[in-house]
C-alpha cells in the first residue's frame, strides 16, 4: 500500500472511479481505497445508466434536445433549493465527461430512446433519450481483481436491447440459459459493466486499489486543509498522504439508523444498497468542519422484502420500478385506499410513503401493499418469483378480497369498495382519481400487451395477493456541500482545502429531485471528472 | 441438473451406523445451512436450508419423502422444492467394509460418474455446454479427491454429542461399514441454468461436509464409548 499519493480516492463506486480515472490518466499518482473487501459500491448494484442531456448520441440520432431545456426542468426539480452553479456544473460537464471516459475506458453507450426522464410533464422534460446505457464488461482482463468485483444482487449481464424484448418483470421470458453461460464466462452487465470499465481504465492509468480499507479520519494541516487519511487495513492502522487531495466518495448514509433517524425525518427502513454505505465520508467530512447540504433528501424509493433473503448479511430490498406499474395491481394503505398514481417513479412514489397525518399522528400511507389478482401473478415476476414459482410466505394470499385484507391488516371493507371504484373506470382504461398510464414514463413500464391502457385494467378472480411495500432508498444524497468543482465547503465559509466529494456522500446538485434513470452515477460521474481535472490543475 | 457423490469408509459397524442414520434428528443439523426440521411423518420431512451464493443468501423449504428404507442397506428419497422450483433425488447407501490395517479408516470417493437412480419421470437431455461444464467437474472432483484421500485418512476430532439428539452408536466399533450419500438436486423453471450455475459449487462440498461431519459424530461417539 502506497503510503504517499497525489490523490486518495475513498470508495470505488463510478463516482470515486471516475474521479480515480481523471486523476490518474492527467498523470497524478491515486490510491483508491475500499473498505469492503470487494469493489464497485452501489453502483454494481444499479442499472448502469447514465443521465445525460443533450448527449452526442441524441445529436447523431437527429433528435432535438438542449442544455437550456435540461436547466429548466432540472430547476423545477430541484424547487431552488439548488445552486445555480453546481447545476450548471452538471450540464456543461456531463458531456465533456462522457467523450473523457469514453477515451480511456472501453465504454461506449447507447442512448434509451424509450426512457422517459421521469417527470416527462414537466418543462423541459424529454420523452427519450437522455438515458444512455453500456454494454456488457469481461471480467477476465481484471486478472485476480476480477474476484474482487462486488456481486450485484438485482442485475444480470444482460443488454438494453435484451431487456426491452424480455420485459422487465416477466422474467420467466428471460434467457437464462444465456445469461448463465455468460456469469460462467465472467461477463457482467448494467452496474458491475460500469464498474468494470471504469476499474480496467484507472489501473491502466496506473491507479492503484486496495479493498479492505477503510479509511476512518482525515488528517489537516495547520490551515486546516486535508493532507491525507487515516485507514484501518488488516495489516493495521495506516497513515496515507494525499498530497494534492482527498476524495470522499464513500456513498450515502442510508444503512446507519443512528444518521437515518438524525437526517431523513422519516422512516426510511429499506435502502437497496449495500450494506457498507454507513455515513463514513460524512462523519470524517463533518470532523473537518464541513458544510452539509440536503441531509433530509434520498434517492427514495418503494421497496419489496423477499423475507429471509439477505445481501452481505443484510436484508436485500428491491425496487420496484416496473412492478407498480403492471395492469390488473393496486397499490394501497391499511383503510385501502389507494394514494397516488402508482406508476409514478419511484422517487417521487417515496414522498407520498412518508406523508405524514398530523390528526391521527401516524404515517398515513405506512404500511401499503400491492394487491393483485390471480392474473397478475400468472403474469409477471415479483421479485425473484417467477409466475410458476411456489407463492412465498410473505406474499399473502387468499380466495376474496375481505379475507385478503383481514389477513394482512387492511381495512376489508375500504379495500372492496376502492376495488369497486377502481375496476369501474379501469375497464374504460380510466384511472380518474390519479391519472395512472396518462404519462409517457407510465407508459413506458407498462405491459404492451394490455389495452386501451397498458398500466390499467381491473382486478379480476381471485385468489388475490398482498405484498407489503417498504419506504427505502437507493442512496441517500445529503453530505457534505461542494463548489462547482467538488470541492467541500467549510461549515465556516469558504473551501476546505484538499478535500473533495462526489457521488451520494455529497450534497446532490439535484437536491429533492431525480430527474432521469442514471441521474444518481450521472452527477457522481460529472463531479467525479470535475475533481479529478480540478486537482490535477491545483 | 447438479449431483454428487461422495463415500467414506466408517469404523463402525453398520448396525451402529444404521441406528444413527435412522433417526433424522441425528444428524439433520450437519447439513449445509441447516435452519429447521419438520418431521411431517415417518416418510415425509421438511427442511428449511439457507443457501447462501456468495454475499446472497435465502431460506429455502425442500420436502423430503422417503421412497426407499432398506434396513442396514439403503435409503432412498426425493426432494421436492416448497419455495423454489427444485426437484432432487438422494440415497445412503451402506455396506459393510473390508478389514484394514490398524491406521486407521480410510476414506474414499468414487472416481466414476454416479450411476443415475431408476427413476419414474425422465431427465431432460443436458445442452452441450452443461455437459462439458460437468466433465470439467467430474474430471476436477478427481484430482482433488486424489488429494484429498490423503488427508481423511486421519481419524478426525472427535465431536461433540449434540443435546437432545437421538442414539448415537453405543457399542465400540467392532466392525467397518462404508456409506455413500448421493444427492441430485434438478432446478425447475426458466431460471434453472442460472440456479445451476450458482448451486453447482455448493453443492460437491456439500455432500462432503455432511459426510465428514457424520463421520465425527459416529466415530468420535464411538471413540467416546471406548474411552468410557
Amino acid at each position: 500500500m502506497p503510503r504517499d499519493v497525489d490523490v486518495v480516492v475513498l470508495g470505488s463506486g463510478a463516482g470515486g472511479l471516475t474521479a480515480a480515472l481523471t486523476a490518474a490518466a492527467r498523470g497524478l499518482t491515486v490510491a483508491i481505497l475500499e473498505k469492503a473487501p470487494v469493489i464497485g459500491g452501489t453502483t454494481v448494484v444499479s442499472g448502469g445508466s447514465i443521465w445525460a442531456p443533450a448527449n452526442r448520441y441524441l445529436r447523431e440520432a437527429g433528435v432535438a434536445d438542449s442544455l437550456e431545456e435540461a436547466r429548466e426542468y432540472i430547476q423545477r426539480l430541484t424547487l431552488g433549493r439548488v445552486d445555480e452553479a453546481l447545476i450548471d456544473a452538471f450540464l456543461n460537464h456531463v458531456n465533456p465527461m462522457l467523450d473523457f471516459v469514453v477515451a480511456n475506458t472501453g465504454l461506449r453507450f447507447v442512448p434509451n430512446m424509450e426512457h422517459p426522464d421521469y417527470q416527462p410533464d414537466l418543462p423541459g422534460a424529454r420523452p427519450g433519450g437522455r438515458t444512455i446505457q453500456g454494454g456488457l464488461f469481461d471480467t477476465t482482463v481484471l486478472g485476480e481483481l476480477r474476484t474482487k468485483l462486488r456481486p450485484t444482487h438485482s442485475t444480470v449481464p444482460v443488454t438494453k436491447l435484451e431487456l426491452d424484448q424480455w420485459g422487465m418483470d416477466t422474467l420467466d421470458r428471460w434467457d437464462w440459459a444465456l445469461i448463465a453461460e455468460r456469469t460462467a464466462k465472467g461477463i457482467v452487465g448494467m452496474g458491475a459493466a460500469l464498474v468494470g470499465e471504469l476499474l480496467y481504465g484507472a489501473l491502466r492509468h496506473g491507479a492503484t486499489i486496495h479493498t479492505g480499507t477503510r479509511a476512518v479520519a482525515l488528517r489537516t494541516g495547520l490551515d486546516g486543509g486535508v493532507v491525507g487519511v487515516v485507514a484501518e487495513s488488516a495489516d493495521g492502522p495506516v497513515e496515507i498522504t494525499a498530497r494534492r487531495g482527498v476524495v470522499l466518495a464513500t456513498g450515502g448514509f442510508e444503512w446507519d439508523r443512528q444518521l437515518v433517524n438524525q437526517f431523513l425525518g422519516v422512516p426510511m427502513v429499506a435502502p437497496a444498497s449495500p450494506p457498507s454505505n454507513t455515513g463514513d465520508g460524512l462523519r470524517m467530512s463533518q470532523a473537518v468542519g464541513a458544510a452539509l447540504g440536503n441531509m433530509t433528501e434520498a434517492w427514495w424509493g418503494p421497496m419489496v422484502y423477499a423475507e429471509g433473503d439477505t445481501y452481505d448479511g443484510q436484508p436485500l430490498f428491491r425496487p420496484t420500478s416496473g412492478l407498480r406499474t403492471l395492469p390488473g395491481g393496486i397499490i394501497v394503505n391499511r383503510t385501502g385506499r389507494r394514494f397516488i398514481n402508482e406508476a409514478m417513479n419511484y422517487n417521487d412514489f417515496g414522498k407520498a410513503l412518508a406523508a405524514f397525518d398530523p390528526i391521527r399522528y401516524e404515517y398515513r400511507n405506512l404500511p401499503c401493499w400491492l394487491v393483485f389478482d390471480q392474473r397478475f401473478r400468472d403474469s409477471y415476476s415479483i421479485a425473484t418469483v417467477t409466475p410458476d414459482s411456489p407463492t412465498p410466505a410473505w406474499m399473502a394470499t387468499a380466495p376474496t378480497l375481505e379475507e385478503l385484507a383481514r389477513r394482512v391488516g387492511i381495512d376489508p371493507e375500504g379495500l372492496r369498495d376502492e376495488v369497486t371504484r377502481f375496476n369501474a373506470a379501469a375497464a374504460e382504461g380510466r384511472d380518474p382519481q390519479f391519472g395512472r398510464g396518462e404519462s409517457v414514463y407510465d407508459r413506458y413500464r407498462g405491459d404492451a400487451r394490455v389495452s386501451p391502457n397498458r398500466n390499467l385494467r381491473p382486478l379480476g378472480d381471485g385468489p388475490y395477493y398482498a405484498v407489503q411495500l417498504y419506504l427505502g432508498c437507493l442512496g441517500t444524497k445529503g453530505g457534505p456541500a461542494t463548489d462547482q468543482h467538488g470541492q467541500v465547503r467549510s461549515a465556516l465559509g469558504g473551501l476546505i482545502r484538499g478535500l473533495y466529494a462526489c457521488g451520494n456522500v455529497a450534497a446532490s446538485p439535484f437536491g429533492p429531485g431525480y430527474p432521469g434513470a442514471g441521474a444518481t452515477l450521472a452527477a457522481a460521474m460529472t463531479f467525479g471528472y470535475l475533481i479529478g481535472n480540478a486537482i490535477a490543475t491545483t | 441438473m447438479i449431483e454428487a457423490e461422495y463415500a467414506i469408509d466408517l469404523d463402525t459397524p453398520v448396525e451402529d451406523v444404521w441406528r444413527y442414520v435412522e433417526v433424522i434428528p441425528n444428524w439433520a443439523h450437519y447439513m449445509v445451512g441447516f435452519q429447521k426440521l419438520q418431521i411431517v411423518d415417518d416418510r415425509r420431512s421438511i427442511w428449511t436450508l439457507r443457501g447462501d451464493v456468495g454475499i446472497l443468501a435465502r431460506d429455502v423449504d425442500i420436502q423430503v419423502d422417503i421412497t426407499t428404507w432398506e434396513p442396514m442397506s439403503r435409503a432412498e428419497f426425493q426432494l421436492t422444492g416448497l419455495t423454489e422450483r427444485l426437484t432432487g433425488y438422494g440415497r445412503f447407501e451402506l455396506s459393510p467394509a473390508p478389514a484394514v490395517s490398524a491406521e486407521g479408516a480410510t476414506g474414499d470417493a468414487r472416481d466414476s460418474a454416479p450411476a443415475p437412480p431408476e427413476r419414474s419421470t425422465s431427465a431432460p437431455t443436458p445442452a452441450g455446454w452443461w455437459r462439458r461444464l460437468v466433465q470439467r467437474l467430474a474430471a476436477r472432483l478427481v484430482r482433488w479427491l486424489g488429494r484429498r484421500s490423503a488427508s481423511l485418512t486421519a481419524p478426525p476430532a472427535p465431536a461433540e454429542p449434540r443435546p437432545g439428539a437421538a442414539s448415537a452408536p453405543g457399542a465400540p466399533a467392532t466392525g467397518r461399514s462404508h456409506l455413500v450419500f448421493y444427492l441430485q438436486i434438478e432446478p425447475q423453471g426458466p431460471m434453472a441454468p442460472m440456479i445451476e450455475l450458482l448451486m453447482r459449487p455448493m453443492v460437491e462440498p456439500a455432500a462432503q461436509d455432511f459426510l465428514g461431519k457424520l463421520r465425527q459424530a459416529l466415530e468420535g461417539k464411538a471413540k467416546d464409548v471406548d474411552a468410557a
